[in-house]
C-alpha cells in the first residue's frame, strides 16, 4: 500500500538539517509501529520518498513523504501514532492512500510555492519598486554554484508566479517556483539575486523562507501533492 | 514551546544549531516550579561527542527519576557559538529550560579525558561563575565533578568544589539529600562542603593541604579539617541487575559518533592489562544477567525507535552468558529488521561465526588489539593473547572472506625495545602471508593490514603508574623507525601526532601545580584540544614557560614506590600493594591469570559483589 503524509516542519524544527529529519521518521515510524517496506539484503532500511528536501532554516506548512507500506492501516491511524511521536514542530496533518501506479517522492513534483519574509528595517524604501522591476525584467540571470565552479543560468521561466504583500513589519514575496527532479529553483537563489542586482548585502539569516506547499503539474495545471 | 535562549538569527549563524535547542524526544521535562534541585550536567565537549557517553544518559535519567531534582545538559558550544555567545553577552545555558547555569544548583562535569579540562574551565568562565574554587561566593553554584579521569582528581583540584570518586548512581543521591535539607535551615556555602566530608566518596579539594618537597615532589598531603578523611574510597553499584537503568535515550537531533541503542552488558573487565586505566579503576566486574539484559535491550529499542543496538562493554567476550545471549538477541533483531553491532569482540572461532551472524562481514574489518609487537612485550603488559590466536584468527576469518584486518599497538610501553617495535611490523607481515597461503579459490582478491600505532600514557592506578613516559622525541623516532620496517604494500601504517600523547602524559599524572598551566592554556585561547584540528602546542608551550613548570616532571620521570603520588589519597579498591607487585612482574615478563582463572586479591573484594564473589 501506497501511502503519502503531509506535515509540516515549522518552531524550532526548522534548525534541522534534512538528513536529521530522515532519521526522525525512521525512528518514529519504528516507534509507530507500522509496517513499513524494508530494503532487502544486509542491514535492512527503511524506503522513504521525501517529495522535496527542505533547507536547514526554512519552515513549511506543506511537506511530503511517501512510503510502502506492507499491510493496510488506516490513515488517521497512521496519522495518530506518527503524531503520538513526532516532536512539536513536525506534524502529520493529513495521509493519502496513493494508487499504485502514481509516483512518488521528488517525480512527482514539479512546483512548490514559498514565502519569503524580510524585515523591512534591513531593506531600503525603494524595495517595492526594486522587487517589481527585478521579476518584470525579460531575462533574469543568477549565478549558480556547481560542481564546476559559478555559472550563470537563466531563472525566468522558473519562476511561474511572484507576488508582494506587506504588513507593518515585513515584505513578504510569495514565489511559484519549478522544483523536482527536471527543474529546480531554490528560493533563496531568487532572491539572493535580487540583492546582489541591487547591490544590497545579502544574508541568509536576515530572510525567513516559508514553504506552503508543493505541486504536481497535471494536464498543465499545478494541483497540490495532497490532491 | 520553550523559547530558545539563542536568538534565530544568530543560530543559523552557526554550524549546526539543533546542538543548542534542547528539547529532544525523550528528553526531560519538569516543572521548575516544584523543583528543589537544580543540576546542570556537563559534558565538556561537543553535543554530538556527549550524546554519544553512555554514562551521561544513565545518571541524566537516574537523577531525573527525583520529583525534587531536575538534571539538564549542557555541552560545550563549539567555537562559532561560543563567538556568537560573547559577543552578545549570552551565558552558558543548560539545553532543557534554556536558563542560564549560573542560577542553578550545581554545575556537575563528567571527566573522560584529560584533553577535555580547558573545556572544563571554559564552561565555568562562560556560565559566569568564578574560575577559581575559592573566588566562589553564596550566589553561585556548586561545582562537581567525576567520571574515570577525577580518579587522579588534583589537576582539576582548585576549580572544582567536590568531586563524586566512583558512580554518580552511588553518590549523588545522599549529596542531594543533604543539600535539600542544608539550603532549607540555612547556611553557608563552606558549611555545606563541610557536611560533605562526612559522606563517602566525596572528596573536597580545599580541606586539605598539599606541601612540596625542593624537588617538586610531594612532601606530604593532608586534611586541614578535623573531619576530612585520610582516605576517600571509590562507591560503586553492587548489582547491575538491581540498578536503575534507563528504559529510555534521548534522541539526539543531529548524527552522533555512536547513533544507536548502547547496552551495557556489564562494567569492570576481568583481565589485568597492566597499562589500562579503565581494567584497574572499573573494578571488580559486575555482570547483567541475560534476562535484564533481554528486558532492557527491547525496552531501549521500543522507546527510541532506533534501527541497531550495540553492546557495550571493556571486552564483551568475557560475559559469561555471550552464547545464549547473542543467540536471543539475533532472534529478536532479526524479526524487528534491527542491526547489531558487536565491538571489542575478542577474535576466535565463536566471535567470528557470531559476527558473521549479525552480518558485520560486509560493513567492517576485522580488529585485533596485540597492543604490543613480540610475545616479550605482549607478557610485559599481560596482554594475554598470542601470535598464534592472531594468524589463526586472521587464518578464519580470511576464509570466511574478509579481506582487511586492523591492528592496534602502541609504542613507548616499557622495557619496549628495537625488537619490539620491528615485532609489529613482522607480525603484519605474517598475517598477509596467511592471506596468500589459502588457496585463491578460498580467499578474497587482495588483502588489506591496516597497522595503527598510539603512543602510550601511563596513568594513574595502573601498575605503570610510576613509569617514565617517552618523549616526544622517541615517539616520533619509533614511528619513523617502524614506518621504515613496513614495506609490504598490502600493509598501511597509520600514526598520529605523539604531542597530544605527550600532553596527556603530564596531565594525566598531574598534581595541583598543573592546574595553573591548565589555567595559563586555557586563557591564552585553548579550546577542544582533543580536537587535532583545535590543538595549539604552542600556547601549551608558553603556559608551561610563564608558570615555570616542567612538563617531563610529570610526563617522563621516573617515579620511587614510595614517593606520594598526587592521588594517594583516594582508593579505587585496587591496592597500591596489588600495583607494585603486577609492576614488579612485568620487568620479569611474567604474566598474571584473569580474574576468572583466579583471583590475585587485588583489593576490589572490599566492594562485597561481583565477579571476586562469584564461584
Ligand atoms: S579481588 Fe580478585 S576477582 Fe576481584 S577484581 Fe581483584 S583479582 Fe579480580
Amino acid at each position: 500500500m501506497k501511502v503519502r503524509l503531509k506535515f509540516t516542519k515549522i518552531g524550532h524544527m526548522k534548525f534541522l538539517g534534512h538528513l536529521d529529519l530522515q532519521r526522525l521518521f525512521q525512528r518514529c515510524i519504528r516507534r509507530a509501529d507500522l509496517p513499513i517496506e524494508y530494503s532487502k539484503g544486509f542491514n535492512p532500511h527503511q524506503h522513504l520518498y521525501f517529495a522535496l528536501p527542505l533547507p536547514l532554516g526554512a519552515t513549511s506548512e506543506g511537506e511530503y513523504l511517501d512510503m510502502n507500506l506492507t499491510s493496510g492501516v488506516e490513515p488517521q491511524e497512521i496519522k495518530n501514532s506518527l503524531n503520538a511521536f513526532l516532536p512539536e514542530g513536525i506534524t502529520v496533518q493529513d495521509v493519502y492512500i496513493l494508487s499504485n501506479d502514481s509516483l512518488v517522492g521528488m517525480a512527482a513534483v514539479d512546483a512548490a510555492e514559498y514565502r519569503i519574509s524580510i524585515d523591512k528595517e534591513t531593506v531600503p524604501s525603494n524595495f517595492m519598486d526594486a522587487v517589481n522591476n527585478f521579476f518584470n525584467q525579460k531575462e533574469i540571470l543568477a549565478e549558480k554554484r556547481g560542481k564546476k565552479g559559478i555559472k550563470e543560468i537563466s531563472i525566468k521561466e522558473m519562476i511561474y508566479k511572484y507576488t508582494l504583500d506587506e504588513n507593518d513589519k515585513q515584505w513578504m514575496i510569495y514565489l511559484v517556483l519549478a522544483a523536482g527532479s527536471k527543474a529546480n529553483l531554490k528560493p533563496e537563489t531568487v532572491i539572493e539575486q535580487l540583492y546582489k542586482n541591487n547591490g544590497w548585502e545579502y544574508k541568509d539569516y536576515r530572510i525567513h523562507i516559508h514553504r506552503i506547499n508543493i505541486f504536481s503539474r497535471i494536464n498543465n495545471e499545478f494541483l497540490p501533492l495532497s490532491d | 514551546m520553550t523559547t530558545l535562549r539563542v536568538k534565530d538569527d544568530l543560530l543559523l549563524q552557526v554550524e549546526k544549531p539543533a546542538r543548542y535547542i534542547g528539547n529532544e524526544v525523550n528528553s526531560v521535562k519538569k516543572d521548575i516550579n516544584k523543583i528543589d534541585i537544580r543540576f546542570a550536567f556537563c559534558f565538556p565537549d561537543v553535543y554530538e561527542v556527549g550524546m554519544s557517553h553512555l554514562g551521561m544518559q544513565i545518571l541524566y535519567y537516574y537523577l531525573n527519576q527525583r520529583e525534587d531534582t531536575y538534571c539538564e545538559r549542557v555541552f560545550a558550544p563549539w567555537l562559532d557559538m561560543e563567538q556568537k555567545m560573547r559577543d552578545n553577552n549570552i551565558p552558558l545555558f543548560a539545553l532543557e529550560s534554556q536558563e542560564d547555569v549560573k542560577n542553578f544548583d550545581f554545575l556537575g562535569f563528567t571527566l573522560q579525558y584529560e584533553m577535555c579540562y580547558t573545556n572544563v574551565i571554559n564552561l565555568i568562565d562562560l556560565a559566569g561563575i568564578p574560575i577559581w574554587s575559592k573566588d566562589r561566593n553564596e550566589e553561585d553554584p556548586i561545582i562537581c565533578a567525576g567520571g574515570p579521569c577525577a580518579y587522579n582528581p588534583e589537576p582539576l583540584a582548585h576549580f572544582v568544589d567536590f568531586f563524586y570518586i566512583g558512580e554518580g548512581e552511588a553518590t549523588l543521591g545522599e549529596v542531594f539529600d543533604i543539600y535539600k535539607k542544608h539550603k532549607k535551615e540555612g547556611g553557608s556555602r563552606r558549611e555545606f562542603l563541610e557536611k560533605l566530608l562526612d559522606v563517602e566518596g566525596i572528596y573536597v579539594p580545599c580541606f586539605y593541604d598539599v606541601h612540596y618537597k625542593a624537588d617538586g615532589t610531594i612532601e606530604s598531603f593532608i586534611p586541614n579539617h578535623p573531619r576530612a578523611k585520610s582516605k576517600i574510597h571509590k562507591q560503586i553499584v553492587k548489582d547491575l541487575d538491581k540498578t536503575y537503568y534507563p528504559t529510555h535515550a534521548i534522541m539526539p537531533w543531529i548524527q552522533t559518533v555512536h547513533d544507536r541503542v548502547v547496552l551495557e552488558v556489564f562494567r569492570g573487565c576481568i583481565r589485568g592489562c597492566r597499562f589500562c586505566h579503565a581494567g584497574i579503576v572499573y573494578r571488580p566486574v559486575r555482570e547483567k544477567s541475560k534476562e535484564v539484559l533481554m528486558k532492557q535491550a527491547s525496552l531501549l529499542l521500543k522507546n527510541t525507535g532506533y534501527e541497531e543496538i550495540s553492546l557495550a562493554s571493556l571486552s564483551t567476550s568475557d560475559y559469561s552468558e555471550l552464547e545464549k545471549f547473542s543467540e536471543e538477541l539475533l532472534e529478536v533483531c532479526r524479526e524487528s529488521k534491527i542491526n547489531i553491532s558487536l565491538p571489542s569482540l575478542r577474535i576466535d572461532e565463536f566471535s567470528l561465526d557470531l559476527m558473521g551472524k549479525v552480518q558485520e562481514v560486509r560493513k567492517s574489518s576485522l580488529t585485533f588489539a596485540p597492543e604490543a609487537g613480540t610475545q616479550r612485550l605482549r607478557d610485559v603488559i599481560n596482554k594475554g593473547i598470542n601470535e598464534e590466536d592472531i594468524l589463526s584468527g586472521s587464518r578464519r576469518a580470511f576464509e570466511g572472506g574478509w579481506d582487511r584486518v586492523k591492528l592496534y599497538f602502541m609504542i613507548g610501553l616499557p622495557t619496549e625495545t628495537e625488537e619490539d617495535i620491528e615485532g609489529i611490523a613482522d607480525l603484519a607481515s605474517k598475517i598477509v602471508d596467511v592471506f596468500y597461503e589459502i588457496p585463491k579459490e578460498n580467499r578474497a582478491k587482495a588483502v588489506k593490514v591496516v597497522v595503527s600505532s598510539s603512543c602510550f600514557v601511563p596513568k594513574p592506578f595502573t601498575p605503570f603508574q610510576w613509569e617514565p613516559q617517552n618523549t616526544y622525541q622517541e615517539f616520533m623516532d619509533k614511528q619513523y623507525f617502524l614506518k621504515g620496517k613496513i614495506k609490504r604494500k598490502q600493509i598501511q601504517y597509520n600514526y598520529h601526532d605523539a604531542i597530544v600523547s605527550s600532553l596527556e602524559g603530564m596531565i594525566a599524572r598531574g598534581d595541583r601545580k598543573v592546574g595553573d598551566v591548565l589555567y595559563a592554556a586555557w586563557k591564552s585561547g585553548c579550546r577542544f584540544d582533543g580536537w587535532s584540528e583545535h590543538f595549539d602546542f604552542e600556547k601549551w608551550e608558553q603556559a608551561f614557560k610563564d608558570t615555570g613548570i616542567n612538563p617531563a616532571f610529570y610526563a617522563n620521570r621516573r617515579r620511587a614506590y614510595d614517593e606520594i603520588l598526587p592521588w594517594d589519597h583516594i582508593s579505587v579498591g585496587v591496592t597500591k600493594a596489588f600495583l607494585k607487585r603486577e609492576h614488579e612482574k612485568a620487568m620479569k615478563g611474567e604474566v598474571t591469570p584473569n580474574c576468572r582463572q583466579h583471583c590475585e586479591n587485588c583489593g576490589a573484594k572490599r566492594f562485597n559483589g561481583g565477579i571476586c564473589y562469584e564461584s
